[in-house]
């Protein structure tokens, strides 16, 4: 076919849906950007390829980022459900890890969260299978039809089936699904078995348990998108949490998979614009308005982690190592009893919003500081939001300043540098906690307030470079056009170094690849080039935690020499990450085999950037006050964000666009390379000092 | 304008001057001197501080802790430090004050009473578990301290600490933990501040030493090196900062971070409680001894407009059993000022506490026995001191607080597979107090950050079926809000073995209050509801079992709050539906009727008409509501005369 193709990235976020669209042969991109509609957001996602100038049969392929399963979890607004155990377990998870958050003597206050499945919808059903996976006593199938009955006649529609041992032989669990089913065939049913294949009864329920109540919404939710996808005859693909993106359907069976595909893309979407820009090592920063989303990226690929945490949840499924912190533009400041200035977790949301908004909001918060400061101008979001400089101002006296004894400016700087502190603390969390040294990364920072902050955040770590990609608002959606389709599969088989059986191994490996392969296989995409990639789960005898190193061979080749290459790794690593090692002292052993499948989807390369070329023309400039802790206030230049190359400027200046404002702090030096990219580095100026 | 009146009358404050040494101990065993000019140079810079340089470090250190309990618990071997929390870091001082959040953390003042500051070097790390040379912080000898000092260009500036639980350092038992230990010489190895580092260098005479006094002694090296690469990790930290700000300023703000903790609890929570004396009392089980003997904490709280005062006095005296807690007035104080912070959200207790929360304990008692005393079980005299200091806060609060719980015991399988030892121990939560705005919490861990360990881990390690971890129906205490339901948990030994339980409240319940009643003590049974059937009720140090026995093991439910039949109808009925609450502890302790109904699924509706007669009649029929109700124990063994206590009703 000679027709022009485009492929289509939607990304609907809480406020916003931005859509971005490539031509595949070009590069060309457009971008569009609509008002969300949370009571149904597949509407949103329609109108948003309705506002594309394409025709039907433009488009090769749609991805999709999508809130639809956070929200869920987060509003609690998924299936009531009914919950199958083992015999013994009935109150799993009211027992939960017996966790009281928080610190001693938060006992006396705290409420446990509600349960995902209530203790009346919970059934158990004889059968059990040792930690070998051997059959102790066989599965009670009168019991499982009895409850598939009772669930059926509740008018339940969704039933999770989670079995102790299972991740060592599914048997019972499958049986278990089948006598559902049959009991009951409209049933959602999710085994514990394949949403998880690890050990931690509490966890993997809990998870499955997750995973099955998003069913049945995640279901009609895909079903309506691909409504409005089935005149175009295209496939529709969506991010998960793990940063690459799967066949819808594949979704619809695991939806707790998807919990994080918002944010991934982010981190996809940043890695792609740094490594287009020459920096394989970044830090992203994504920072709206109620939170931050921050990921260490080395080599060009985001970290993995088999486990995170969302709202009150311990979800045991892959995903990017991301640290989210409460502290967004719309984050409180406020004083504890003993007039402490705090920043956040709390936000004043978009609803009343900061005080400068006059929307009734009365506590002070991290954008009505930057205001103050003239960090940022009088409107926002291209006029659509005025913001009163004098509200800001009187909240910023009476509840800070006035108190602590500060003048105004003083207490805005603290504001801004309490609220820099909260992030700086989210990115120690996943360089230095994890033994990197920040100073090695470049910063890459998007979201509405990314770019506003970048210069305080880097010059309190010591970062040299920050880049600001074009459109910082609408980086997930453009994320979501540089992942690939991927596909993870996990086996656990503990095996000691001194005792390790290589044909075991082998076998465990290759019963993950065959899996993974079947999955990419089903889901027909044949877009691409796959590949099968390997790791291992490791930890020294006797700890509970294992790191994950990778298998640098081909998976049906796993030779002595190979293992201790891995093992090597692990060594290292644990130096690394924990200040010392075991290195020929004490046996490791290895916990879990892992394959994950990668169809490598072509990027289209980056066309040449749209519209006009421009320079730092200062017939486009403003002039106003800007107040810099350290050199006070500075007449400052306001630039509008140029599309295209130009050359440097020195700080302090303010670069403006629709969805965002740079500042450039003094000393810090910025120029826009050829993608359209703002890139600011510290030090060298242009007058040389 | 004059005030009308002064608040505050002078004569109201307290003279805290009765409570002088030799009929207290010293509220404070140690203040450290300090060479050189450093000290001014430091009062310059806090005069300059800002408040938001003491949050940027205050944060820096927060989040060092934080860092390094993370890399401990990812790293360590023993069960009881990684899955269950048994460990804490901190930052002190150069005179060994904490600064960072305190919880339950030690000190290093055991180092600073060993060696001169110019004996403490860079690239020394302290390795310690001396209980009575430890200033009241560390008081079992499972618990190992290590303790790096910090320095910059040759000055020591503070302190990381962390200490942790260790599988077993020797003595008489697996664990290390007998329960009839009568001097502390059976208990384990002691050590005192020794360098397993010297500048440096590693001091392998002490690794050998403690390795060779250990049963598990792989464990037991990870888990120090554990503890001394989290340290490290502090060090580097607060280098950092220091690098930063300079060591003038970080230590001027952490010096004023302890006066901000001060400052706080006297400005902002004082004037929230009200003046005047509070009676707490409570009872421990016994010392593991003398079974008939329960052991008396009692603690008067004093409050005036700057101070409050703990008067542990009647108090038992020290045991011959081993729950002797060695701690001191500031340990305690700063321990229980953990309870404070709910009056000001957000706040950090640290050292600063002791300046307002004043603890004064008379020589001699279960919380000051003379070396040697035993010590192994001082867990069960802990959680009680916590307790009568609650229950006076019940009385200082005209009974709107939090009825009692025994949120931790731990239980322990130990034997010989193959050959090989193996020990099996488990920190058991139970159910939490009801408050006046909700029930307790079930099944729930006092030490923050605890988890319980997973059935699948469990099976993997050891040679036990776990054949069902759920609540233990009717646990808890009735009231408007019932307390949380206690752990039950059956385990099926697959090889013979001996049994331990070091559980508390197995024989008198966790209190209710305002009308609440109590909740059900725990206990360990061997093949309950089989002719060979066994109950333990009190601590045990060895209970033999045979493979195949199943073991019980049940924990206490958590004390209610207000008048049982005052609770919402609809909430009995779903704890019964859940099967939690008995049909008929629905009709005796709540008044409600209830009926199975007919369906798909089981269901039990309410007979409205029967409820509201019944209840009725049960209040027609009842004794006056208690403000504190301590149960079925507790007025058995004052019948007997073993014990008395107070027993203030509810007032109309």
């Amino acid at each position: 076919m000679t027709h022009a193709r485009w492929r289509v990235a939607v990304d609907t976020g809480g406020t916003f849906t931005d859509v971005v669209a490539v031509e595949e042969a070009t590069g060309k991109r457009v971008v569009r950007k609509l008002a969300s509609t949370p009571d149904d957001p597949s509407a949103a996602f329609a109108a948003a390829l309705d506002a594309l100038p394409l025709h039907s049969g433009d488009v090769s392929m749609v991805v999709h980022g999508t809130t639809v399963a956070t929200n869920a979890i987060l509003e609690a607004d998924y299936a009531r459900l009914g919950l199958i155990v083992t015999e013994g377990y009935r109150e799993m998870l009211e027992v939960g890890r017996q966790t009281v958050p928080g610190d001693f003597g938060d006992i006396t206050w705290w409420i446990k969260p509600p349960r995902v499945v209530p203790l009346e919808l919970v059934r158990e059903v004889g059968g059990r299978l040792d930690h070998e996976g051997a059959e102790l006593r066989a599965l009670d199938e009168q019991a499982v039809r009895r409850a598939a009955r009772e669930f059926r006649a509740l008018g339940i529609g969704a039933v999770a089936v989670s079995m102790i041992h299972s991740y060592r032989n599914p048997s019972h669990e499958e049986r278990a699904r089948e006598l559902v089913l049959a009991e009951h065939p409209d049933c959602f049913v999710s085994i514990s078995a394949d949403v998880i294949r690890e050990y931690r009864e509490y966890e993997r329920t809990l998870t499955t348990c997750l995973n099955t109540g998003l069913m049945p919404g995640l279901s009609a939710y895909v079903g309506r998108l691909e409504a409005r996808l089935a005149d175009e005859g295209v496939q529709l693909l969506i991010m998960k949490s793990s940063g690459g993106v799967a066949a819808a359907r594949e979704l619809v069976e695991r939806p707790v998979g998807a919990v994080l595909s918002g944010p991934a893309a982010g981190v996809v979407g940043a890695c792609a614009a740094a490594s287009s820009a020459g920096h394989d090592d970044v830090l992203t920063l994504d920072m709206g308005g109620t939170s931050t989303d921050i990921a260490l990226v080395s080599g060009g690929m985001p970290q993995l982690l088999s486990e995170g945490r969302i709202d009150v949840y311990d979800l045991k499924v892959p995903m990017i190592d991301m640290t989210a912190v409460g502290a967004g533009g719309g984050s409180i400041a406020w004083l504890t009893g003993g007039n402490a200035l705090r920043v956040g977790p709390r936000s004043a949301g978009s609803v009343p919003g900061p005080v400068a908004y006059g929307r009734g909001g009365e506590e002070l918060t991290v954008t009505d500081a930057n205001l103050v400061l003239g960090r940022i101008g009088s409107t926002l979001a291209g006029g659509v939001v005025e913001l009163d400089r004098n509200l800001a101002l009187g909240a910023l006296r009476d509840r800070v300043a006035e108190p602590l004894g500060l003048s105004v400016e003083e207490a805005a700087a603290g504001v801004l540098e309490l609220a820099v502190a909260n992030i700086t603390g989210g990115i120690r969390v996943v360089s230095v906690k994890r033994g990197r040294d920040p100073r090695d990364y470049a910063l890459v920072a998007s979201g509405g307030a990314g770019p506003l902050h970048a210069c305080l955040i880097a010059g309190a770590l010591g970062l040299e470079t920050v880049v600001v990609p074009p459109s910082p608002g609408a980086s997930s959606a453009a994320g979501l056009l540089h992942a690939d389709v991927r596909v993870d599969d996990i086996v656990t088989d503990v095996q000691q170094e001194d005792t390790l059986d290589t044909e075991r191994l082998s076998q465990a490996l290759a019963k993950a690849s065959a899996r993974v392969s079947e999955t990419l296989e089903q889901q027909g995409f044949g877009l691409g080039e796959a590949r099968l990639e390997g790791f291992l789960d490791v930890r020294y005898v006797g700890q509970a935690y294992e790191l994950r190193v990778p298998i640098d061979a081909a998976l049906d080749a796993i030779t002595e020499e190979v293992l201790s290459r891995a093992l090597d790794r692990f060594h290292r690593t644990h130096e690394e990450r924990y200040g010392y090692s075991y290195r020929g002292r004490e046996p490791v052993e290895i916990v879990n085999a892992v394959v994950t499948g990668l169809e490598l989807l072509a990027v289209p390369e980056p066309g040449p950037a749209l519209g006009r070329a421009s320079t730092w023309s200062m017939r486009e400039t403003t002039q106003r006050d800007v107040y810099f802790a350290g050199s006070g206030w500075v007449e400052t230049a306001v630039y509008e964000r140029p599309p295209a190359t130009a050359g440097h400027l020195s700080g302090p200046a303010i670069i403006e666009e629709y969805d965002a404002t740079t500042v450039v702090d003094p000393g810090w030096t910025v120029h826009a390379n050829d993608l359209g990219q703002l890139v600011l580095a510290r030090g060298a100026t242009t007058d040389g000092t | 304008m004059a005030p009308e009146s002064d608040p505050h009358p002078a004569a109201a404050r307290i003279d805290e001057s009765a409570y002088a040494p030799p009929a207290f101990e010293p509220f404070r065993t140690q203040e450290w001197p300090r060479a050189g000019g450093e000290l001014e140079r430091i009062a310059r810079a806090r005069e300059r501080l800002d408040p938001i340089t003491v949050d940027v470090v205050e944060g820096a250190l927060e989040s060092a802790i934080a860092e390094a309990e993370a890399g401990v618990e990812r790293t360590a071997r023993s069960t009881l430090i990684r899955e269950q929390h048994d460990f804490r870091a901190s930052v002190n001082t150069v005179d060994c004050q904490s600064v960072t959040h305190v919880s339950f953390a030690a000190t290093a003042d055991a180092v600073r009473a060993h060696y001169p500051l110019e004996e403490i070097h860079e690239g020394d790390v302290f390795l310690f578990n001396d209980v009575y040379d430890s200033h009241g912080t560390l008081s079992q000898l499972p618990d190992f301290s290590v303790a790096v000092p910090v320095f910059e260009a040759g000055r020591l500036l503070a302190f990381a600490q962390i200490f942790g639980h260790l599988s077993d350092v020797g003595g008489r038992v697996s664990g290390s933990l007998p329960l009839t230990s009568v001097s502390i010489f059976e208990e384990g190895l002691q050590v005192p501040p020794v360098r397993l580092y010297e500048q440096g260098e590693l001091n392998t005479a002490v690794w050998k030493v403690v390795l060779r006094n250990t049963r598990f002694p792989d464990e037991v090296r990870a888990d120090i090196d554990a503890f001394v690469g989290a340290t490290r990790l502090i060090e580097r930290r607060i280098h950092e900062l220091v690098e930063r700000l300079d060591a003038d300023r970080v230590e001027a703000a952490m010096a004023e971070l302890i006066e901000r903790c001060a400052r706080t609890l006297r400005d902002v929570v004082l004037p929230k409680l009200s003046d005047g004396e509070f009676l707490g009392e409570d009872f421990a089980d016994n010392d593991n001894v003398e079974l008939d003997h329960p052991v008396r904490l009692q603690v008067m709280v004093r409050k005036d407009p700057d101070k409050i005062i703990l008067d542990w006095s009647g108090t038992s005296p020290q045991t011959a059993g081993p729950i002797n807690w060695v701690t001191n007035g500031r340990y305690v104080a700063k321990w229980l000022g953990a309870f404070l912070k709910v009056f000001d959200p957000g706040m950090v207790v640290n050292e600063g506490v002791t300046d307002v929360l004043r603890c004064y304990i008379p020589p001699g008692t279960v919380l000051s026995p003379s070396y040697p005393a035993a010590i192994s079980n001082r867990m069960p005299t802990m959680l009680r001191a916590v307790s009568a200091y609650r229950a006076a806060l019940v009385r200082a609060f005209g009974g709107q607080s939090v009825a009692d719980f025994n949120c931790g015991q731990l239980y322990g399988f130990h034997g010989v597979v193959d050959g090989e030892a193996f020990l099996f121990r488990e920190v058991f939560g139970a159910g939490s107090g009801a408050r006046p705005f909700a029930d307790g919490t079930d099944a729930v861990g006092m030490v923050p950050n605890s988890k319980n360990l997973p059935a699948e881990f469990i099976e993997q390690r050891f040679p036990v079926v776990v054949e069902r971890v759920g609540l233990s129906p009717d646990s808890a205490g009735p009231g408007t809000f019932r307390g949380g339901f206690g752990y039950v948990k059956d385990l099926r030994v697959l090889v013979a073995g001996s049994f331990m339980s070091m559980a508390e409240r197995t024989g008198f319940g966790p209190w209710g209050i305002h009308g609440g009643r109590a909740g059900q003590p725990g206990g360990l049974w061997i093949n309950p509801g089989s002719a060979k059937e066994r109950h333990v009720r009190f601590r045990r140090e060895v209970t033999p079992v045979s493979a195949g026995d199943l073991v019980r093991i049940v924990t206490p439910g958590g004390g209610g709050f207000g008048d049982p039949l005052e609770r919402d109808v609809e909430a009995v009925r779903l704890d019964v539906l859940r099967r939690l609450v008995s049909p008929e502890s629905a009709a005796e302790d709540y008044g409600v009727v209830l009926r199975e109904v007919a369906g798909a699924a089981p269901d039990v509706a309410v007979d409205a008409a029967a409820t509201e007669a019944t209840r009725a009649a049960l209040r027609g029929s009842r004794p006056p509501l208690a403000l504190i109700d301590r149960g079925a124990y507790a007025q058995e063994c004052r019948a007997a005369g073993r014990i008395d206590f107070d027993e203030p009703l509810l007032g109309p």
